[in-house]
């Protein structure tokens, strides 16, 4: 009995640091509406199918932005974002070319970053941040982390985006040396958690991070777009 | 027991320490320094980075230093430390604002002055896409008519970014007046050559080498690299001596193989090599099948002829009057003092004939063996990788130069060198480029590659091989 006590009491400790640790991981992701520098138009578009593929002629004619690094030369390695909007979704395209994939071996709402990931953050003109973290499961396919918070707060877990994804890798999985090429997310978003409407806007920014090894992200080279700000057409 | 749940315990708390720590250093990697410095109401000496005033608590984010740094604001001396100075900055976001400043900080003390804009008559704005502090542009560090604000939207010298109107402290350091800023390389001694697309003479083995042209995303035709190609062919085409043939290591597409746009994307690449008017010899990738790397294209292989396969039979190889996507040329010293053989091994069409061939051409004794394929041998999910590698152990060869990753790379000793950074979005922190091959007085074969945008040589890739 005294064994289960003190195991109830180290994963009581280890979910509280668990849980500032995901905090602190996500609060370093500020989207500042202020520093805005680009305005996308996002039209009204017929849904794609949700397959990981951008292959729709819709997500070919959406503009491209390219993830920089921050002396504003292209990332690298290669990176870019794509908005498309249907009725009900934020589709966002996510393309990573990337050597080595690495996964972070989390579930849901765990330190996706640890392994390859993007970081999409949102906020409105209320100062609403919600994050939407997006990374290559071990098996293929993707994971999601989501979080809400009011800029400068704790992060709020219990949000959740509603996000769906598709994921495409060309390449393994967390198999080192056998020259992966690239990563694809497709990822749908419902309006309604954004609190989108037509004719709203919000600001975005996108960062990925492209880690050598599971964990590895004090080595990892970032890139990230400038902030975003997507107004969806009608 | 409880001894090994404490264990457990530790290992798990350990763990997520250490993950702590790891977004700890991401944060400082990303220089979010509301994070790294939560305390940053006052730079007190410290030199924190930030991208926003509200990075800073109170402060301001200000350009310091040739960068932005957290400052606190003031409004006279007496509100600064004793090393500080109260003095006008310019906040990241383009305000001015009253702030202390130590300004002997060699990290985050005034900015970099640059040297004033030379007068030479003509105009000083010579970097394309960036406008030098006397150009008028868009950034807005500052704010027109306030002091100190020059013409481009910055202060201090600094130079305004036209493709993000941001403000940075001073030009490329690669520019000198055009885009493409370097020269193009010059090779001492003439080549002279009589190729055509079955081979011929050469003075010298010198060629060079572009690999992986496709874009991103499939059918993304809109997206296709043209300007890189072009850039690359255009550096090619202005090399000295003239660089009488190029070998390309496969990817020219990223087409669905039952789609339409793989006639569009080879025409587009076609049209981006334009500029250069020698011979070109292709090998065929991957996506040049179905764009899976295990996929094996041909009549009566698994993939058989998809639209890929064929935009690329029809629009590079038929040029050059290949049928097969498997060929060799041999090229010769005019005085026979030397001869090789470029042997193009197609390993997404794998079959038993290319089997027997790659076993016969290689047989064919040679001074040099060049073998061009678009699969390095770890990418051995390809059909003929492994089968290729196996056959290339028994004979020697001088190099083989491969593509599929969107890198350049070779390791010492290997014989096998990567060059992938043709257009095709990099995996790697490189950039994009094109190598030249060339054969030394002393017989050896040298390789470097060059930066499409600035033509500079990479001297830490740079390597010689003997035959």
């Amino acid at each position: 009995m005294r064994i289960v006590v003190a195991l109830a009491r180290v994963l009581a400790v280890a979910a509280v640091i668990a849980a500032a640790v995901t905090a602190t991981a996500l609060g370093r992701r500020n989207v500042h509406a202020t520093d805005a520098t680009t305005t996308l138009h996002v039209p009204l578009a017929p849904d794609p199918k949700l397959d990981g593929e951008l292959v729709e002629d819709a997500w070919h004619a959406t503009p491209v932005v390219h993830l920089k690094k921050r002396d504003g030369s292209e990332g690298r390695p290669y990176s870019d974002v794509r908005f498309l909007r249907s009725a009900k979704f934020l589709y966002v395209g996510l393309y990573a070319s990337d050597h080595d994939i690495v996964s972070a071996g989390v579930a849901h709402d765990g330190p996706v970053w640890l392994g390859d990931s993007f970081h999409v953050v949102f906020r409105d003109d209320a100062g609403e941040e919600r994050a939407i973290d997006v990374g290559i499961a071990s098996g293929g396919g993707g994971v999601v982390t989501d979080g809400a918070r009011r800029a400068g707060g704790a992060w709020d877990y219990a949000w959740e985006s509603g996000a769906e994804i598709a994921t495409d890798t060309d390449g393994t999985v967390d198999h080192p040396g056998d020259n992966d090429e690239e990563w694809v997310v497709e990822m749908r978003v419902p309006l309604a958690s954004l609190h989108l409407a037509d004719g709203a806007h919000v600001f975005v920014r996108v960062r990925r991070c492209d880690v050598a090894a599971r964990g590895a992200i004090a080595s990892a080279p970032c890139s990230e777009t400038d902030p975003i700000e997507l107004v969806l057409g009608k | 027991m409880k001894r090994v749940v404490w264990f457990m315990a530790s290992v798990a708390v350990a763990a997520l320490v250490a993950c702590a720590q790891s977004g700890a250093s991401d944060d400082t990697t990303l220089g979010d320094a509301a994070v790294t410095n939560p305390d940053a109401t006052s730079n007190n000496g410290a030199c924190v980075e930030c991208v926003i005033d509200s990075d800073c608590k109170g402060g301001v984010c200000a350009q310091l230093g040739g960068d932005s740094y957290c400052a606190t604001t003031c409004a006279s001396a007496s509100d600064c430390a004793s090393n500080e100075q109260c003095i006008s900055v310019t906040t990241i976001s383009g305000d001015q604002a009253s702030a202390c400043v130590d300004v002997q900080s060699s990290v985050c003390g005034l900015n970099p002055t640059n040297p004033p804009p030379s007068d030479d008559g003509g105009t000083s704005n010579d970097c394309p896409g960036f406008a030098s502090p006397t150009t008028t542009a868009s950034c807005s560090s500052c704010k027109q008519g306030s002091n100190g604000c020059q013409p481009n939207g910055c202060y201090g010298g600094w130079w305004c970014n036209t493709n993000t109107n941001k403000c940075q402290s001073s030009a490329p350091t690669n520019c000198n007046g055009s885009a493409d800023a370097g020269p193009p390389p010059t090779f001492d001694g003439g080549v002279t050559s009589n190729i055509n697309e079955n081979g011929g003479t050469e003075s010298a083995i010198y060629f060079a080498v572009v690999g992986d042209t496709r874009p991103a995303n499939e059918d993304d035709t809109t997206n296709y690299p043209t300007t890189i190609i072009d850039t690359i062919f255009s550096d090619v085409a202005a090399v000295s001596p003239a660089i009488p043939f190029v070998v390309s290591t496969g990817d020219y597409q990223f087409s669905n193989p039952s789609g339409s746009q793989a006639s569009a994307q080879l025409a587009k690449y076609a049209a981006a090599k334009g500029n250069y008017t020698g011979i070109q010899f292709p090998a065929m990738g991957n996506h040049e099948c179905t764009g899976a790397t295990d996929s094996n294209c041909g009549s009566g292989n698994a993939d058989g002829i998809t639209n890929n396969y064929t935009a690329f039979m029809t629009t590079l190889l038929g040029p050059i009057g290949k049928t097969l996507p498997y060929y060799s040329i041999n090229i010769n010293s005019p005085t026979n003092a030397w001869t090789a053989k470029f042997v193009f091994v197609a390993a997404n069409a794998w079959d038993s004939a290319q089997s027997s061939w790659l076993t016969s051409t290689l047989s064919q004794s040679t001074t040099y063996t060049f073998i061009v394929r678009h699969e390095p041998a770890s990418a051995n999910t390809a059909p003929g990788v492994t089968p290729a590698e196996t056959i290339m152990a028994k004979y020697p060869y001088t190099l083989s130069i491969v593509g599929h990753s969107h890198e350049y790379y070779h390791s010492s000793g290997s014989r096998e060198v990567v060059i992938g950074n043709g257009g095709a979005p990099i995996s790697t922190n490189q950039d994009y480029g094109y190598a030249i091959v060339r054969q030394l007085s002393n017989g050896d074969i040298q390789v470097d590659m060059y930066d499409y945008k600035t033509n500079a040589v990479d001297s830490s890739f740079e390597f010689a091989v003997t035959p």
